[in-house]
C-alpha cells in the first residue's frame, strides 16, 4: 500500500508537470523551436565526435573540476511526503518509513538518469580528448550518481536542521568539503581509478547510512512536506516567476526570527507615514528578495542591450520595454503589500502610500535612466 | 460610520455570492453578523475592505474615521516581526509615540506577548497570532472595527478580555461589525444582529426583533438560523 502511494503520487507529479510545460507549449513551439532545436543540437553533437573543436584543448582541468560540482549540487531531493501526511499518516508510521525508502531509490535512479545524460553529453571530450578507459568512463558515470545523491541529502538536510546563519555557513563548509572531494575523486579516476573502483561500493554504504541517519527520521516528515510543496511548484514558480496568483509556500516557516535587524531595528527615522511605508517596503523586500532579484535581471538585460545592440533608436526601444517590465515589478511589489494584504489594505488610498510609491519609483528607475544615457552619450 | 448597500457581488462576473444586503453601523453600536459557512458573511467583510472584484452597490466606511480590520485568518506581513507590524500601524496611522506605546506594551503583557515581540508572526501559535492582530487593531483607537470570527482560537481568558474591550470601545463610542459563528456571545452583547442565509439577508434588528421574525419570541438564535443551513 505505500509503495501504491508513492508510485500514485510520482505519477501524479509527473503528469502535473507534464501540464505545466504543456500549458506554455502548445504543438507550434515543439514544431517550429523544439525539434529544429533538437535536429540541430544532434547534429552538433555528431560533430564534436567527427572534428573535435580546437576550444576543447582551451578547457582548463579546473574548469572539469567545477562542471562536475556543478553537476553534483543540480538536484533536488524528493520524497513525495506533503504536509498532510503528519495528519493522516502519522499513526503508520511504517508507511512513511517505507515511502522514505522508496524515495531514496526514486532519487538514485533520478541521478543516474540525470548523470547518465551529462556523460553522454560529456563524451566526445572525455573519449575524443581526454582518451579516457571504459573504467574511467564507467567511474565518472557512477561517482556523479552518488556524489549527486549525497549533495542532496546532505543538502535538505542541513536545510531542515539549521536556519539562518547556522544554515549558512554549515551548507558553506559542506560546499567547501565537496568542492575538495570532487577534486580529489576526479584525480582518483585520471590517476588511480582501481582505487576509486573499490571505494564506489563503501561510498553506496555511505550515502546509505547518512540517509538512514539523517533523512529517515520520521521527525522530519513536515519539513519533508514543505520542501515537496516547494518542489512541486518548481517549474511553475520559473515558468510564471511574474505571476502574482501562484501560490508558494511561506519561506520563513521554519524560522522564528528574520535573518537581518534581529531586533526590529528600524533603517528609516523619524517615523512618519511615508518612511512607515518605505520601512515596511525594504523591510520586507530586503528579507524576502525574490522580487529584488527579477529588478536585478532587468538592469542586467539593459547593461547587454547597451553593450550588444549598437543602433541607438533599437537600444531605446529595448531600454524603455525593460524599463515597462521593472514598472510592472515595481507595481507588484507594492501590491503584494498594501492592495493585496488584509494589514495594509485599508491605507490604499493614504497619501503616504502615493508618496512611497513615488519615492521607490525613483530609486528603481534612477539605475536603468542612467545606464541609458551613459550607454547613447559614451 | 458604515454603510453597506450592495445589490450583488462575487468573485467573477455573473456569479453572485452575495445579493441585497443593506445595513449600517452607527456610533457605540455593535451589530452582529451571523450565518452558517458559505452564508456570505466573509464575502460582505471583503466587499466592505474593497476586496471584492465584483462589486454592484456600495459598502463605505465613513471618510476620514479610522477603522480596523480584523480578519478570519490571521495575516501577516511574512518577513515583518510583531514589533515591526506595530511600529508600521503606529507610522502609517500617524498616531503619537506617547499615545500607542503605552497602550501597546500594557496589551501586550496581557497576552504574555512580550517574549515574543522581535519574532515573526508566522512562527506564532493560531492564538497568539489573533491576539497579536488584536492588538494591531486596538492601538489606532479606531472608530469603527470590522472583526471577522474574533473568537477563533483565543483562550478563554483572551475571550474575556476581547469582550471587555470591545465593551469598552463601544462606551468610547466606536462602532462594531462582528462576525461570527458564537450565537450565545453574538445574542448577548450585539445591539442588532443580522442573520445571513445564502448570500442574503434572512432578518436582522434587535435580539427581540429578530426572535419575533423567526416567530420563536421566547427562543435563541439558534431557532433562528433558517433550516437548509443547518
Amino acid at each position: 500500500m505505500p509503495l501504491t502511494l508513492f508510485r500514485d503520487r510520482l505519477k501524479k507529479d509527473w503528469r502535473y508537470q507534464k501540464d505545466v510545460w504543456s500549458s506554455v507549449m502548445d504543438w507550434t513551439i515543439v514544431l517550429y523551436l523544439i525539434f529544429p532545436a533538437l535536429f540541430f543540437s544532434g547534429l552538433f553533437y555528431r560533430s564534436l565526435w567527427i572534428h573535435p573543436p580546437e576550444w576543447f584543448d582551451m578547457i582548463n582541468p579546473l574548469s572539469w573540476v567545477l562542471l562536475f560540482f556543478l553537476f553534483t549540487l543540480s538536484g533536488k531531493w524528493r520524497t513525495y511526503l506533503f504536509e498532510a501526511d503528519s495528519v493522516f499518516l502519522t499513526k503508520r508510521p511504517e508507511w512513511i518509513n517505507q515511502i522514505l525508502q522508496s524515495a531514496w531509490f526514486y532519487n538514485y535512479f533520478a541521478s543516474f538518469v540525470f548523470s547518465f545524460a551529462a556523460f553522454i553529453l560529456l563524451l566526445p571530450y572525455t573519449v575524443g580528448l581526454l582518451d579516457a578507459t571504459i573504467l574511467q568512463n564507467v567511474l565518472l558515470l557512477l561517482m556523479l550518481t552518488i556524489i549527486r545523491t549525497l549533495c542532496k541529502v546532505c543538502l535538505s538536510w542541513i536545510n531542515f536542521s539549521f536556519a539562518g546563519f547556522k544554515n549558512g555557513w554549515r551548507g558553506a563548509a559542506f560546499l567547501g568539503s565537496l568542492f575538495i572531494f570532487c577534486t580529489l575523486i576526479l584525480a582518483g579516476i585520471a590517476y588511480t581509478p582501481l582505487l576509486v573502483l573499490i571505494a564506489v561500493p563503501l561510498l553506496f554504504y555511505l550515502v546509505r547510512r547518512v540517509f538512514n541517519r539523517t533523512m529517515a527520521d520520521p521527525k522530519w516528515l513536515p519539513n519533508h512536506g514543505l520542501q515537496e510543496a516547494k518542489w512541486k511548484v518548481r517549474w511553475i514558480r520559473l515558468i510564471f516567476s511574474l505571476s502574482k496568483e501562484v501560490e508558494t509556500p511561506p519561506h520563513t516557516k521554519f524560522r522564528t526570527r528574520p535573518l537581518l535587524f534581529r531586533k526590529s531595528r528600524r533603517i528609516i527615522r523619524p517615523m512618519t507615514p511615508v518612511t512607515g511605508m518605505l520601512e515596511l517596503f525594504l523591510k520586507h523586500h530586503i528579507r524576502n528578495p525574490k522580487f529584488i532579484y527579477y529588478y536585478l535581471r532587468i538592469l542586467a538585460l539593459i547593461v547587454l542591450a547597451a553593450i550588444f545592440i549598437p543602433i541607438s533608436w533599437l537600444f531605446i526601444a529595448a531600454a524603455a520595454l525593460l524599463a515597462l517590465g521593472c514598472s510592472a515589478i515595481h507595481k507588484m511589489m507594492w501590491e503584494t503589500l498594501i492592495e493585496k494584504h488584509s494589514i495594509g489594505v485599508k491605507y490604499r488610498f493614504d497619501k503616504s502610500y502615493e508618496q512611497g510609491k513615488n519615492w521607490t519609483a525613483a530609486v528603481m528607475f534612477t539605475p536603468i535612466v542612467l545606464i541609458a544615457l551613459t550607454a547613447l552619450f559614451l | 460610520m458604515l454603510n453597506v448597500d450592495i445589490k450583488e457581488g462575487g468573485y467573477a462576473p455573473n456569479d453572485a455570492r452575495i445579493e441585497n444586503v443593506r445595513f449600517s453601523v452607527g456610533p457605540g453600536e455593535l451589530v452582529a453578523m451571523i450565518g452558517a459557512n458559505g452564508a456570505g458573511k466573509s464575502t460582505t467583510i471583503k466587499a466592505i475592505m474593497g476586496q471584492l472584484p465584483f462589486l454592484d452597490g456600495e459598502a463605505e466606511i465613513k471618510k476620514g474615521i479610522r477603522y480596523s480590520f480584523i480578519p478570519e485568518r490571521p495575516v501577516f506581513y511574512e518577513d515583518l516581526t510583531l514589533w515591526e507590524h506595530i511600529e508600521f500601524v503606529a507610522a502609517v496611522e500617524d498616531l503619537e509615540k506617547s499615545d500607542w506605546e503605552p497602550l501597546v506594551q500594557s496589551w501586550l503583557s496581557r497576552f504574555r506577548l512580550e517574549r515574543v515581540i522581535h519574532d515573526l508572526p508566522g512562527s506564532f501559535s493560531k492564538g497568539m497570532q489573533q491576539k497579536s492582530m488584536l492588538i494591531l487593531a486596538i492601538m489606532s483607537k479606531p472608530s469603527l472595527w470590522i472583526i471577522d470570527e474574533p473568537f477563533m482560537g483565543l483562550d478563554p481568558s483572551a475571550v474575556k478580555l476581547l469582550l471587555e474591550t470591545l465593551q469598552e470601545e463601544r462606551q468610547r463610542g466606536a462602532g462594531i461589525l462582528m462576525c461570527t459563528h458564537v450565537l450565545d456571545t453574538a445574542q448577548r452583547i450585539a445591539d442588532r444582529i443580522l442573520i445571513m442565509s445564502q448570500g442574503a439577508i434572512y432578518v436582522s434588528g434587535t435580539l427581540s426583533e429578530v426572535l419575533e421574525a423567526c416567530d420563536v419570541p421566547d427562543g435563541t438564535l439558534y431557532d433562528c438560523i433558517p433550516e437548509g443551513d443547518l
